[in-house]
Parts: structure tokens; sequence; C-alpha cells
């Protein structure tokens, strides 16, 4: 599962819908693909020299096929880096597809060996990199980031991108997904109700227990929950165990240690979370609502804090009452002994974007791709979807939304930016994490009973030599 | 004439026949292909593994644990549609008071079939979306807000309907196999019912009418009730409807897969935890969620085994519905 800032969320809500469509949409690719097979021998155009301002030997009049994910930043951004193309590259026409499904969308386009020149791999379901490494059909992206960059050839495309970029698109050590999008996660809430309230943001859990207790008392639930998308909870369960083990646990957790799930910080986490539901601190059924609900419920002031990440405000602009102020805070201490200082910040890059390798014209697409990298491109891209991209500085200066500033101003204090890996690894584990800790808040489960599930998950997927297996060194 | 004939006919079955090799048959054989392969779904490039694929299928517990769900399916909801269909239609047809001469349906039969023919014509999509809001699991849930306000649940805790993993019968191990009914199930079951009742009710209504009402005079004459003149005059002579319906229904159980996807938790469907996931819902999840690199040829393999259960189940049931003797009216 891709980290997708219009968020895993829309899953369930349009999948009968997509998958009713899907039918109809499989023919349309089809239709292109013979389309551009038709006017193939014409004008394929040549490619051209490679120099110091076209790194990747792009040549004139080469037509261009790139395909975006349709969703939450819309395709505005999209638009405006075609243009910019069509203007570098005058004659080459780009072909601009937007897709709500990539993956039921350009699985064909792949077996068939005519996928797009660029991919915006992100969306509910997403084209899983792995077997197609597998079959060699992704460029390895190492010559995009070490060419000279957009703006100045001086400096390298990787010297361009804010920390942890390229880490998170590694498969095999090597660098195949370039996300585009950097969101930040962690606690959000609405400042307004916590002003007229007398609430403070707590920064361990005995704060955050005398506020649930007040809360309730207050006839607020303290915290709730994406529920039927069990990818939300997954992340708080995640951020509890940084918080109390430090990057040590998640050594042991991406690495599939044996006994991972069952060390101490596990332990606690589990426990941290069972103790929310024993004590009524969980909204209501909030194990069989959907995210807009949920999110809502805090936008209402019926809950303080859901875990969500930076689209939250964009997600859901239409249904913000007057004056709430959407504000983010870091995982709170879940103990005295943790091994994370508070204001450890869970952020990541996300919405994926990839370099198929049997493609008409791959330069192309490598030469797209660094043109979104350069400054013009990315500021764009922090006004048009409110959202910070991944090349450093774009978004300087600018003061789209209160939500985003005291986004940045977490992750700018934070002490420690986290990140998990075996979220892009091992989905079944994924799952069961997610599961597991919705039983845990549905107060369906145990502390014990969730130890146990997710290690056995974890034990099978060791076990299984069909799951290529990762390793995290750091 | 014998010689235009051929040609004739060719050319009429030309069109469904090509349809139906490239979009059923080609397809079909393709995936049993695959089912025996380590393709990925995405290159074109893959290895023959043979039987392996299928071996795996008996140690998936959560497949076993699928096919226990449709067994749930299969055994509650046809059964269920078929006799609704049924008590609806001979009310509907003839189950009017005979206080007046002739054998009519109840007062204002013709808006009742209309109300329950009216799911039919719903996509699933929105049928999916009207049930999530009646069994959303808080006070904005129709069913839960009822509750609250009659005092029967309490507001702290609200039915979770669709995200209760409970299930109402004490599930059943043997070895990797598992047999429950969550409740999550028995809702979807209760959705399909409410969506085919009323296809079946026009099935049967229809039938009915084509039985002569000269029969049900008779039988009102010997002084037959209501109920006896269903079980000794309606039913007999409906076997053969409620045999299809019953086939029809049989592979609907067997499928079930739009409703899990639209209406459950959990990505892809098939939540809270797995227990509302189908065979066909797996599948999918498999195909392309499972991180092995030959998902989509294992999912190959499951599919074959869905369409085997399926074949085996309407083998039996034309075998156990084959007609007797017709009744020519």
């Amino acid at each position: 599962m891709t980290v997708t800032p219009d968020s895993p969320s829309e899953l369930n809500r349009r999948t009968v819908l997509r998958r009713a469509a899907a039918a109809g949409l499989l023919a349309a690719p089809a239709i292109s693909a013979l389309a551009a097979c038709a006017s193939e021998d014409g004008d394929g155009g040549t490619t051209g020299e490679k120099t110091e301002a076209n790194p990747f030997g792009v040549g004139d009049k080469q037509p261009l096929e790139v395909a975006f994910f349709n969703g939450g930043f819309g395709e505005d951004y999209a638009k405006f880096d075609v243009a910019a193309y069509e203007a570098k590259w005058p004659g080459s026409k780009v072909d601009l597809k937007f897709s709500k499904l990539i993956l039921t969308d350009y699985q064909p386009r792949f077996y068939g060996g005519n996928p797009p020149d660029l991919l915006n791999n992100s969306s509910p379901e997403t084209i899983p990199v792995g077997p197609v490494i597998q079959g060699n059909q992704l460029r390895d992206l190492t010559e995009l980031l070490e060419a000279g960059s957009y703006d100045d050839p001086k400096v390298k495309v990787k010297d361009t991108l804010v920390a942890g970029t390229i880490e998170s698109g590694l498969f095999n050590g090597k660098p195949y997904t370039l996300n585009y999008a950097y969101s930040i996660y962690g606690m959000w809430y609405d400042e307004t109700l916590f002003a007229t309230k007398g609430y403070t943001v707590p920064k361990n859990w005995d704060e955050f227990a005398a506020l649930a207790e007040k809360a309730k008392a207050d006839k607020i639930a303290a915290f709730t929950f994406q529920g039927i998308h069990p990818w939300y909870i997954f992340n708080v369960v995640n951020e509890f165990i940084w918080m109390a083990g430090g990057l040590d646990a998640f050594m042991k957790i991406d690495n599939l240690e044996p006994n991972a799930w069952k060390q101490d910080a596990v332990k606690l986490t589990a426990e941290r979370l069972a103790e929310m539901a024993a004590k009524g601190w969980v909204q209501a059924g909030a194990s069989g609502l959907d995210h807009t609900t949920t999110q809502q419920a805090v936008l209402d002031g019926k809950a303080l804090f859901i875990w969500c990440g930076s689209w939250l405000e964009g997600e859901m602009a239409k249904t913000i009452p007057a004056g709430v102020k959407l504000a983010v805070a870091p995982p709170w201490n879940i103990s005295a002994s943790d091994k994370s200082k508070y204001g450890t910040v869970h952020a990541a890059p996300g919405e994926g974007f990839i370099v198929p390798s049997r493609s008409k014209n791959p330069a192309g697409g490598l030469e797209f791709l660094r043109m979104m990298l350069g400054k013009e491109q990315a500021r764009k891209f922090a006004e048009l979807t409110k959202s910070l991209p991944v090349v450093k500085g774009a978004a300087d200066g600018l003061t789209i939304s209160n939500a985003l500033t005291s986004a940045s101003k977490v992750a700018a204090a934070a002490p420690e930016v986290i990140s998990w890996r075996y979220e892009g690894w091992y989905a079944p584990l994924v799952t069961a994490v997610g599961n597991a800790a919705t039983d845990l808040l549905a107060g369906k489960s145990t502390p014990d009973a969730f130890m146990a599930a997710v290690q056995k998950v974890a034990d099978e997927v060791a076990k299984d030599e069909k799951i290529v297996k990762q390793k995290r060194t750091a | 004439m014998r010689n235009g004939r051929a040609p004739f006919i060719a050319g009429f079955l030309f069109a469904p026949v090509l349809l139906y090799v490239v979009y059923v048959l080609i397809p079909y054989v393709r995936t049993a292909y695959f089912s025996l392969t380590d393709f990925n779904g995405f290159s074109p490039e893959y290895g023959f593994v043979g039987l392996g694929n299928y071996l795996e299928l008996l140690k998936d517990e959560v497949y076993l644990r699928a096919i226990g769900h449709n067994a749930v399916v299969l055994t509650v909801f046809p059964i269920v549609t078929i006799l609704l269909a049924l008590f609806f239609a001979f009310m509907l047809n003839v189950g009017g008071r005979g206080d007046k001469a002739g054998i009519r349906g109840v007062r204002g039969s013709s808006l009742y079939k209309f109300i329950f023919f009216f799911p039919q014509v719903l996509s699933i999509a929105i049928v999916a979306v009207i049930w999530r809001r009646v069994f959303q699991s808080n006070d904005g849930g129709m069913i839960n807000a009822v509750l609250m306000s009659l005092g029967l649940v309490d507001e702290e805790k609200p039915l979770l309907f669709l995200a209760e993993s409970d299930s109402v019968i004490p599930p059943i191990h043997l070895g990797a196999f598992t047999l429950d009914a969550p409740v999550v199930l028995i809702c979807l079951i209760a959705v399909a019912i409410w969506g085919g009742v009323g296809f079946y009710l026009v099935l049967f209504s229809a039938a009915m009418q084509s039985i002569p009402k000269d029969i049900y005079e008779a039988a009102t004459l010997d002084g037959a009730t209501r109920v006896q003149t269903f079980f000794r005059v309606t039913l007999p002579l409906l076997r053969e409807h409620v045999s299809v319906a019953w086939i029809y229904l049989g592979i609907a159980a067997l499928d079930f897969y739009a409703l899990v996807i639209g209406l459950t938790p959990g990505a892809g469907g098939g939540g809270p935890n797995n227990a509302s996931e189908v065979m066909s819902s797996w599948m999918l999840t498999s195909a392309f969620r499972s991180s092995r690199y030959d998902g989509f040829a294992f999912a190959c393999a499951m599919g074959m085994s869905i369409a085997l259960l399926t074949m085996l189940l309407a083998g039996v049931q034309f075998r156990l519905t084959r007609s007797r003797d017709k009744l020519e009216f």
C-alpha cells in the first residue's frame, strides 16, 4: 500500500462503482493502444543527443504518454506540467491520461508490453512494484537522480529533494519509485474547540488520560479513527510502537525478526489501545464508520483527535464548519520509559511516479519527471494542491492554510522524522496489523490476542518463499 | 432447401458464438493455464509450476473460511428468498379474501408488486450506499437511530452490523477449515434477500397466473383453506419454476462479490478481519494484495476452484430437481 494523500479511504466507498465501470474503462486504453500502433510508423520521432540540458537524450517531436492518478490532488497540476513540457519540447505532443484506478487501467498495458512513458502509480489500488521489477519492466531511476536538475545542471536532482525521498522509493536497494508529495501525519484536532474548552494538547499518556476523562465528562470522545479503513489505525499502532521502542523496535519489525511483535513496545502499544477502548475514550461505533464520518466527528466537536495525513483539510474542505481551525499534533508519549522524545513525527513522501522500461519514449518519461522536480513546477504543485512536494523549499513563503502551516511547524520542530518500511514490502502484515488493531479499539480483543494474531502473520510472511524479502539497515 | 439452411443458421450464430469464445471461453482457458504457472499478472514471462497453487489453496485459512461463508450463504439465501417470494406471490395472486366471487390477490396487490420489484432496478452500487446508511454504526444509522430512540440500544454502544465479526453460530473448526456465520455476513444475506425477492416474486406470479383459475375455484368449493390451497395446488404446479429459481440463487450465493466489496470494511472488502470474506472477494485480494510474486497465478487457481464448485453445485441441483411428469393445462 502506498501513502496516497487521497488516502486509501476511497477503497470501499466507490469501489463498486469503479468495478462496474472497469469493464468499460478497460476498453479505452486498448483502443488508444491500437491507435498508437497505427500512427507509430509515421511520427515515432528520433532520440536526441544527450547533453547537459538534455541528459536523457529526448528527441524533438517525440510523442509522450503520461498517465496521472485523478484523486485528491486533482488534474490541474498535471495539466500545468504537460503544458510546460510541450512548451519546452515544441512539437512533441503529450498524451495526458487520467485514471481513478491505476491498477485496473494499467495492468493490461504492462502485460501487453506497451505501458505509458510515465505513470503516477497512486490510487487505492496501485501497480505492485515487486512483480513488475521481476519482469524488468521498470526503469531504475538512479539515472534521473544523478542527472543535473532542471533549474541548474550543476546541482544534481537528488540534491534538490528533501531527506528521505529517495529511500522511500527503494526496492531491492534501487530507486524505482519517485514519491512526489511530502505528507505529514499525526493527531489532528480543532484548535478552536481546544481554546474554548480550555483543553491542552497532551504530551504524554498521563496528560492524554486526564484530557480524555475531562472530554468524557463534556460528552466528547477523546479519540476516533477511520474504522472501516484499517490503514489509518495501522499507522497509529506504528507511531505508538515507535514512541515506545524507537528505531530498534522497527529494525526488528521491518526485518521480520522472530517475535518482533511480542516485544515490549508492541505490548505497551496494544495495552494502550485496549485501555482507550475499555475506558470509553473512543467514539462509539467508530469501528463501523468510514473516514468522512469520523473525520467529520472531529470537525463537529464530537471527538478530539483523529490520526490522518496533511491532506485532511483538503479532503474535508466542503464540510468544515466556520470557525474550525484544523491543526496537527505529533503523537504523545505512551509511557515514562519511552525511547523517543515527544515531537517525533511521522512524515513520508508519497504519490509515487514510475517510469516503465518497455514504453516507446522512456527518455521522455524521465525528462518529464525531471521537469516536475524543477522549482516552478513544484511550487505550482504546492499552490494548486495545498500540499508539499518533495522538492526542497518549494513552498517557502506560501501561506496556504492553517492546517498546512501547523503541519510544517510540527515537522520543523521534530527531533526525529520516522517511517517504517514493511508497509511497502509485506501487504499481508499491514492488513493483519490494521485488522487486529481495529478489533482492539472495538473492544473485541485483548493485547495478547493482538500480538499473537500479528506475530502469526509475520511468521507466515517470513516463511513464505514466494514473498521477496527486503532488509532495513537504518 | 436443406443446403440453404446451414449458412442461414451459421449466420445467426456467428456473432454470439464469437462473443462467447472471445469473452468467455478464451479467458477460462487462459485462467486454467495461468493457474498452473507462476504468472504475476504483469510480466509476459513466467514458468510452469504444475499443481502447486492448488495444493496451497488447501492451506490458505482465509480461503477455507471464505468457502464456509459461501456455504452459509448457499444454505440461507436461496431458501429464505424462495419462501418469501412464494408467500408474497401467493398472497398477491390468490391470497385475497374469498368473500366475493373469483380468485384474486390481496387489496393493492399491484402496488405491492411494484414495491417488491423496486430493488431489482437499482444498481448494486446504489444498494450498497443505501444499506450502509441503514446499517451505519452510530446514531446516524437508520436502525441504530430507531433503536436508540426506543431506548433499546445504548448510545455509547451502538450495534455494529457490518463491522460486527461475532458469529451467530458457535464457530466450527476442522483442521485449517473454519465454519462461522458472522453478523456482517448475515447482514449481507439480508440485503441480498431484500434485493432478490422482487424478481422471484414476479417470476412466481407469472407462473401462478398461468395456472387455470378453475383449479382454485374447485379447491375453494371443496372447502380448502388458503394454506391448503397453497401446499396442495400452487406449490406442486410451480415445481419447475422453483427449481429454476433454486439454481439461479445457488449460483448467486457462490458469487456475492459485489455486496462484499460494496458494503464491508477493509481494503477490497471482506472485513472486519476477514469476517465477511467470500471466495470471489478473497480471490481478488490474493491476486494483487498478497505480496507474493505469483499472486495472480494463485488467484487463478482459486478462480478455477470456484468455477469447479459452481459447476458441481449446478450439476447436483439439476439432478435433484429433474422434472418428473409434467402437468399440461
